[in-house]
């Protein structure tokens, strides 16, 4: 039996429940930078706007957890007060609407669009 | 170390090549006010170039998220601080004289990663352009600890480790896609001690000779952008190749007649942020005026779109229309002392603004120039201003046309009236 241990030993904690240590430099300290909600969900919806989105594509938008940004501002905010703003915002700025039609395709000369004949050696 | 001059600083710099100059050089606008972070671009290059075994680590496409994110790892934090240690407090702009030709936002006064290679000798003799080689931790995953650092599981049990603090950001600045800027001067180029990075001619896409690299990774270290990366398997540098297929026109289905079409990253883009072009060099290395050429318009006349990190030196030819929500100093840093006047044009844009903004991914084939066929008024809008005042916009049933390389019309895009939602509540049985 090893008896030296029971003195010595460092009592054991697993990493994913030990304390955060904020004097040790090693130690992953994430910030958070000021900045102003207000202005960003304004602008954001504005941007959408511009996009053609209405409200209930914007909403949809926000609820999808993988849209982390603007999903950030529905859990700041929750889903009803998220939803009164990107209303009053749009009642103001509107819904553009844009109608883009590709030009018919360029016929070309059926000589280059030939196919080769592929055939297995005998 | 050759004198050439850089417009986007307005002046002179030391670069390690004699100036020499492409026929066309492949460009992009980048609108960040509009990116979701959907990382669409990121998986369509992906799945076309960087999938095979050695490239795990290559993300020749990311969408980073700032201030939080960069790929590798505070990739441009790191820089920045190495260029303030070689250049305490002289890293400025002087924005007082401005020519729209040689110096259109002034002149910046500081050092370039160029300039600020002798300033940190190393025992074989100074860098050609200062840099690091990012560790193996900093490449390991594109997009760490960003948005919500914890990730989107909010289960605490789950939460990243127990000795870390990270606390869930209530602000974000904007995503911020990257690919290589196919520099006018890059630091890979500069940096290669086997001249194995060269630009081609015929549209200035920066490539690598993979016959000539012996894995160096000087590129690695002296790209500001990192964008070089060191693929293990073969033990050379691979990076964008700006799909030069595509700009050749070999794409038949995308363009028959053979003309120039958009790379895979910019034709993938769902939330129309993007636009490519190939602008036209002139015999000095200027931009040839090419007023009907979208991104000419755009970069050169209205300089809404301004180039990332221009203080770097390597005359990126990436370029960005700031967010309009993001604190005013950080911009500055990121994309020069035109900041305010790109946010003011862009948050009321005039009539014809407005039409050739339409033109971001409207079409897959490069758009060499615009007309514009003028409507009717149809409709005035509310516009926040960068002071956070009310503007009234107004919108015209303009219709611009896209042309390609061939004079021939692609595209046309109409603004149509817009509609407005009114609050369901406050009209119950309303007419």
């Amino acid at each position: 039996m090893n008896k030296r241990v029971d003195h010595n030993a460092v009592p054991k904690t697993h990493p994913a429940t030990r304390e955060m240590l904020p004097d040790d430099p090693m130690e992953m300290h994430g910030v958070e930078v000021p900045g102003d909600t207000e202005l960003m969900v304004r602008l954001l919806v504005e941007e959408y706007a511009r996009m053609g989105f209405g409200s209930g594509q914007i909403m949809q938008l926000a609820a999808d957890p993988n849209y982390t940004g603007f999903h950030g501002l529905l859990r700041l905010y929750g889903e009803e007060e998220l939803r009164r703003r990107i209303g009053e915002i749009l009642a103001r700025c509107g819904v553009m609407r844009v109608r883009a039609v590709d030009a018919d395709p360029v016929q070309v000369d059926p000589v280059s669009e030939q196919l080769v004949q592929i055939t297995l050696p005998k | 170390m050759a004198n050439v001059y850089n417009w986007q600083l307005g002046r002179e710099m030391s670069y390690p090549h004699e100036e020499r100059h492409p026929d066309w050089q492949f460009a992009f606008i980048f609108n960040p006010n509009r990116c979701i972070g959907c990382q669409t671009c990121t998986m369509a290059c992906k799945s076309t170039w960087t999938f095979s075994k050695g490239q795990e680590l290559m993300w020749w496409n990311n969408v980073e998220t700032k201030p939080y994110g960069g790929y590798p790892q505070h990739w441009d934090a790191k820089l920045l601080a190495m260029l303030e240690e070689a250049n305490p407090q002289g890293q400025v702009w002087n924005a007082t004289e401005k020519d729209a030709d040689k110096k259109p936002y002034g002149t910046f006064e500081g050092m370039t990663i160029f300039e600020a290679a002798d300033k940190k000798p190393r025992p074989d003799g100074p860098q050609q352009a200062l840099g690091y080689l990012p560790t193996d931790d900093e490449w390991r995953a594109p997009n760490i600890h960003e948005d919500i650092p914890r990730g989107t599981d909010f289960d605490k049990d789950r939460q990243f480790g127990g000795s870390t603090q990270l606390p869930e950001h209530k602000v974000w600045f904007f995503h911020l896609a990257r690919i290589c800027n196919h520099c006018t001067y890059p630091g890979c180029l500069g940096s290669c001690p086997r001249n194995a990075i060269y630009k081609r001619p015929e549209d200035g896409v920066v490539l690598v000779d993979q016959s000539r690299c012996r894995g160096y990774r000087k590129c690695v270290e002296g790209c500001p952008y990192k964008k070089a990366m060191y693929r293990p398997t073969t033990r050379t540098t691979e990076k964008c190749i700006a799909c030069f297929p595509r700009l050749e026109g070999k794409d038949k289905e995308i363009s028959p007649t053979g003309a120039p079409a958009e790379t895979r990253c910019m034709s993938a883009c769902v939330g129309k942020i993007r636009l490519q072009g190939l602008v036209k060099i002139d015999e000095d290395g200027g931009w040839a005026e090419d007023p009907k050429n979208p991104l000419y318009y755009l970069i050169r006349e209205r300089q809404i779109a301004l180039p990332l990190y221009a203080q770097f030196g390597t005359e990126p030819n990436g370029f960005y229309i700031p967010p309009r929500w993001v604190p005013r100093n950080y911009l500055q840093q990121m994309f020069g002392p035109g900041v305010e006047s790109a946010i003011e044009q862009y948050s009321c844009p005039d009539r014809e603004l407005l039409a050739v903004l339409q033109l971001f991914r409207a079409n897959r084939q490069i758009l060499f120039r615009y007309e514009i066929e003028k409507g009717d008024k149809v409709g005035e809008i509310e516009v926040t201003m960068p002071n956070g005042d009310s503007k009234t916009q107004e919108l015209f049933n303009d219709t611009v046309i896209g042309y390609n390389k061939l004079d021939e019309e692609v595209v046309r895009v109409t603004v149509e009236e817009p509609t407005f939602e009114r609050p369901a509540e406050a009209h119950v049985n309303s007419i």
